[in-house]
């Protein structure tokens, strides 16, 4: 390699150092910093090694971007491996399919440096509008800021207006436990096998509801067994977008009925206010019982 | 930083072939001193801000059409918006590569910031997490790559998923490297892969046809074409797979005419590697990159052939070849393993498109019977420009190609052979056109355009430089009304690209529509899936409608357990009649523990047609489930909903207590009335 080759070779090679050394740090101790973002960026910065030192292998002749290329496969390696160590619990298969791909990124890239911009840096280019474009690096970095420009719009737009139908409001009745319900067979002499046998005379019952498209404030609920109410649930305010579930006990008459459940919202004047929704069968044995009702 | 020249505009072919090499021994004719007097001036510094200026107020505007269309009660101004953002972007920008004080710097940064721009609506249209049905899968399976660091989780949403594991791999050491949610990783990787893409479509001209110019509005045709705004900026394996196989086929090129032992193995390492990546990314697009290098060795072997033993400027076919073979063991180790999924996969498309397709040109009434022929924007909410463009797209690019094809007629000898193979590339999406009347080939016939439009895009930006480098010496009459030709024609690829490419409810936010995608995703059915990863846990085996399905086997970690003709459990949903034994057998044997019921079903018809797949009963008609159907669940001992919303009931199945008298019984008085 030449004098000049190795002085190019310098600044690249410096930047290497600088990003295994930097991004290694930041990864150490990234997670105890409270700035989380600060910690995407400078992982960013290392996850960026690979292609940086393929890119600086652009900065150079053909022959050095050749040693840049291998250079960049251990940096590639090392750079994991230091991952590896700084990152408790990484897993091995993963890593060793990032280290692959990386190395595959890098000697492609890196290759790819040593191919062209050495031809035209040593062959000054000919014919109109042959030179005056801009360097590899130049491209490169123009990519990565025009990507976060173009993030970053969406971000602000997002949060300038929205971007995104009012959500439908949703109320959910759920049992608090499917697993815990006994559904064995033979529990009694009302009772068949497969049927939900539930021992106790309430059943606790967990209502989730769902507030969406900015409502704040209080929701009333009130569940219903068999159509009557039987409970009223005041919902807390939550904020937008949020899921609250309410856990409320919901006495089911343990008479060997099937009983349905319901919940909806209290009040006609809500905007939650679809009637009733989250119906739920609950089938204590297979008697008829004047309650039922089979719509 | 070193004084290099630029690799985005370094010497091209023409440039290129002057140069004197040192194995050739033809006679080189030096460049014409005059050329380089010839250094174009730029655009100066007006026109640049000016065109910032106009890509601010497009982003706003386009912005502002996503406001409108989320607040929007019918009314189509959200249309007008979004394409006056968009022409406002992409008009102004052609004007600037095509002018020819233009320096390639200026071209490239450009096509950079369209890259940019079209990457826009696709991050307005959801920001905050996956919505697209492919990007659900893709999400999931990320983020099980990232809990478990094991690849291949069998993913129901897209089955070939877990086969490459490309995409998922860097989006979750991204996410494990950065910190960041996986699914801001996923827009980092998008983002960077979609722009990376244009400008290997600009290199790739570039090499072609020597012309910073052509290359530039070969980048601006190509970023018209249906997939290129929302489904190549979605989080899918092929959006990465795509800048892989492009930057591949530049590579390639590169090849050709690289000068010495060393970098003809560098190029052919770099082509063969990224070609191996894409296979690991993404099946099609392996495939697509490995024919199109095909095609390109054969055009090159074949004029090597015809010039004899005269020295062709890129008669190389050896090198031609190289990455074509080179690859092939890649292909064949990678694909032939997958290669039975991979014919469940796609071989079903495949032989519907082809029956269908032979059925359409038997006569009218033979594909009218099989009732197997799609109508072109039938039902579309699209306005009618949008529609009538879409209709006109494929006249309009016919028009482009051919009358490129006569305007350059003269300039193709001295091109590269490579650039006749990609012309012929661009021929497929004219072959590909009859699909679109089918239910069986439409999808891959859009698909398929991601690679044809390669080829259209050079031709007809070669025939667009001619045109405009004849304004100089023209009237002013002509000379404009070319400029008025080509812009109409800009309008209408661009618009007719997008009508054809992506339906109206993936496009746009908007209200909840029953079985319609993007717009069929909501808080009810995120609920559901929410409440099912937190209380069930991860893993469970549920049968859900498609819709609910992207919910569920994603946010709601469950792995879904799709009916299929073979696998008839859509009959739980669509029959009042008891289940058969055997689909009895096969619930039980394929351990689905969950049934998501969705009520609608019994009031409603989904958008796309169907609930489930494409093959279930009844597909596009308008029969609704029985409401008995649905109903029965509430009675049958076998079944017990535990979780209920407005529409949604998720049903957990006891298949030991299943009895097949009991359940015809109920079936029965479930259909008269009772619930007993």
């Amino acid at each position: 390699m030449s004098r000049a080759g190795l002085q190019r070779l310098a600044v690249p090679s410096l930047a290497v150092l600088v990003l295994t050394i930097g991004g290694s740090i930041a990864l150490a101790t990234a997670p105890h910093l409270p700035w989380a973002s600060l910690r995407a960026v400078l992982g960013i910065t290392g996850m960026a090694l690979v292609p940086g030192v393929a890119l600086a292998s652009m900065a150079v002749p053909r022959a050095d971007g050749v040693v840049l290329a291998g250079f960049s496969a251990i940096a590639a390696l090392a750079w994991h491996a230091a991952l590896g160590v700084v990152l408790p619990g990484a897993d091995e298969i993963s890593n060793g399919a990032v280290i692959g791909l990386s190395a595959v990124a890098g000697l492609v890239a890196a290759n790819a440096g040593a191919l062209w911009p050495s031809r035209s840096f040593e062959e000054p280019t000919v014919g109109p509008g042959a030179s005056g474009g801009p360097s590899f690096q130049a491209v490169a970095t123009a990519v990565v800021v025009s990507a976060l420009a173009v993030g970053a719009v969406a971000a602000v737009a997002q949060r300038a207006v929205p971007l995104e139908a009012e959500p439908r409001p949703s109320i959910a009745l759920a049992l608090p436990d499917a697993r815990s319900l006994d559904r064995s067979a033979g529990a009694g002499p009302d009772r068949v096998p497969g049927v939900v046998r539930v021992t106790a005379p309430e059943l606790r019952l967990p209502v989730q509801v769902t507030r969406s498209g900015g409502a704040r404030g209080t929701v009333s609920l009130e569940v219903l067994v068999d159509g009557a109410p039987v409970q009223s649930l005041e919902g807390a305010g939550t904020s937008p977008n949020a899921a609250q579930t309410v856990i409320a006990s919901v006495p089911v008459p343990d008479d060997g009925c099937t009983h349905r459940v319901s919940v909806r919202p209290a009040g006609s004047a809500s905007a939650l206010d679809r009637g009733q929704v989250g119906l739920l069968v609950v089938r204590l044995g297979t008697r008829t019982c004047p309650s039922e009702h089979t719509s | 930083v070193a004084d290099v020249a630029s690799y985005f505009d370094g010497p091209g072919p023409r440039q290129w072939l002057a140069m004197p090499r040192r194995h050739d021994t033809s006679p080189v004719t030096p460049p014409s001193p005059s050329a380089a007097s010839e250094e174009p001036r730029g655009l100066g510094r007006p026109v640049v801000a000016a065109l910032g200026a106009m890509l601010a107020v497009a982003c706003a505007l386009v912005v502002l059409s996503f406001h409108v269309a989320a607040k929007a009660r019918g009314g189509q101004l959200h249309h007008s918006l979004f394409w006056a953002g968009m022409l406002a972007a992409f008009v102004p920008l052609t004007g600037a590569v095509l002018a020819r004080r233009a320096r390639p710097l200026e071209r490239t940064v450009a096509v950079l910031a369209l890259a940019s721009f079209t990457t826009l609506p696709k991050l307005l249209r959801n920001f905050t997490g996956p919505l697209f049905h492919d990007e659900f899968a893709h999400w999931r399976q990320t983020v099980e790559t990232l809990e478990t660091g094991e690849l291949g989780h069998p993913n129901a949403i897209v089955r070939m998923a877990s086969e490459f594991p490309g995409l998922h791999v860097l989006t979750s050491n991204i996410a494990r490297h950065t910190g960041l949610s996986v699914w801001d990783s996923a827009l980092v990787l998008i983002v960077v892969a979609h722009v990376i893409a244009l400008l290997g479509v600009y290199a790739f001209v570039r090499e072609l046809s020597g012309s910073s110019r052509v290359a530039a509005v070969g980048a601006v045709i190509y970023a018209t074409n249906p997939s290129w705004l929302f489904f190549d900026s979605q989080f899918a394996y092929e959006t990465l797979a795509l800048p892989l196989a492009i930057w591949s086929l530049v590579l390639t090129l590169r090849l050709l005419r690289a000068d010495g032992r060393a970098e003809v193995v560098a190029a052919v390492a770099g082509a063969v590697a990224l070609t191996g990546v894409t296979v690991a990314t993404h099946h099609l697009t392996a495939m697509a990159v490995w024919v199109i290098q095909a095609v390109m060795a054969v055009a090159i072997t074949i004029r090597a052939v015809r010039a004899g033993g005269r020295t062709a400027p890129d008669a190389r076919p050896a090198r031609a070849w190289l990455p074509v073979l080179a690859a092939s063991p890649v292909m064949l180790l990678f694909l032939a393993g997958r290669w039975h999924a991979l014919s469940r996969y796609l071989g079903p498309s495949l032989e519907r498109g082809a029956a269908q397709l032979s059925a359409l040109f038997s006569g009218p009434g033979a594909s009218t019977q099989s009732g197997q022929h799609r109508r072109l924007f039938g039902q579309t909410a699209l306005p009618l420009y949008e529609v009538a463009a879409g209709l006109v797209l494929p006249f309009a690019l016919a028009l482009a190609f051919g009358g490129a094809l006569w305007l350059t007629r003269r300039r193709w000898a001295s091109l590269p052979a490579a650039a006749t193979a990609v012309a012929a590339v661009g021929l497929a999406y004219f072959a590909s056109l009859p699909f679109l009347l089918t239910l069986g080939g439409a999808e891959g016939a859009r698909r398929s355009w991601v690679f044809s439009y390669l080829g259209l895009a050079l031709v007809i930006a070669l025939g667009v430089d001619v045109l405009v480098t004849r304004w100089p010496v023209q009237g002013a009459v002509r000379r404009r009304a070319e400029a008025a030709l080509l812009a109409a024609g800009l309008v209408i690829v661009a618009v007719g690209g997008v009508a054809a490419g992506q339906n109206v409810s993936y496009r746009f936010p908007g209200g909840y529509e029953v079985g319609n995608d993007a717009r069929a995703i909501d808080e009810e059915g995120r609920a559901l899936a929410d409440w099912m990863q937190r209380q069930l846990g991860n893993h469970h085996r549920v049968i859900a409608d498609r819709y609910s399905g992207m919910l569920i086997g994603s946010f709601g970690r469950q792995d879904l357990v799709v009916p299929s003709n073979s696998f008839p459990a859509w009959d739980l949903y669509f029959e009042a009649g008891p289940p058969s034994p055997e689909l009895i057998d096969q619930l039980r044997v394929g351990d689905v523990e969950y049934l998501v019921v969705d009520r609608r079903m019994a009031t409603d018809r989904p958008g796309l047609g169907y609930w489930f797949t494409g093959d279930e009963p009844g597909r596009g008609g308008d029969r609704l489930a029985p409401a008995a159907a649905l109903r029965r669940l509430d009675c049958l001992p076998w079944t017990a909903a535990v979780y209920a919303s407005e529409h949604l009931t998720l049903y957990r199945l006891d298949l030991d207590a299943y009895d097949e008298d009991q359940t015809a019984s109920i079936s029965a008085a479930v259909a008269s009335g009772d619930c007993t």
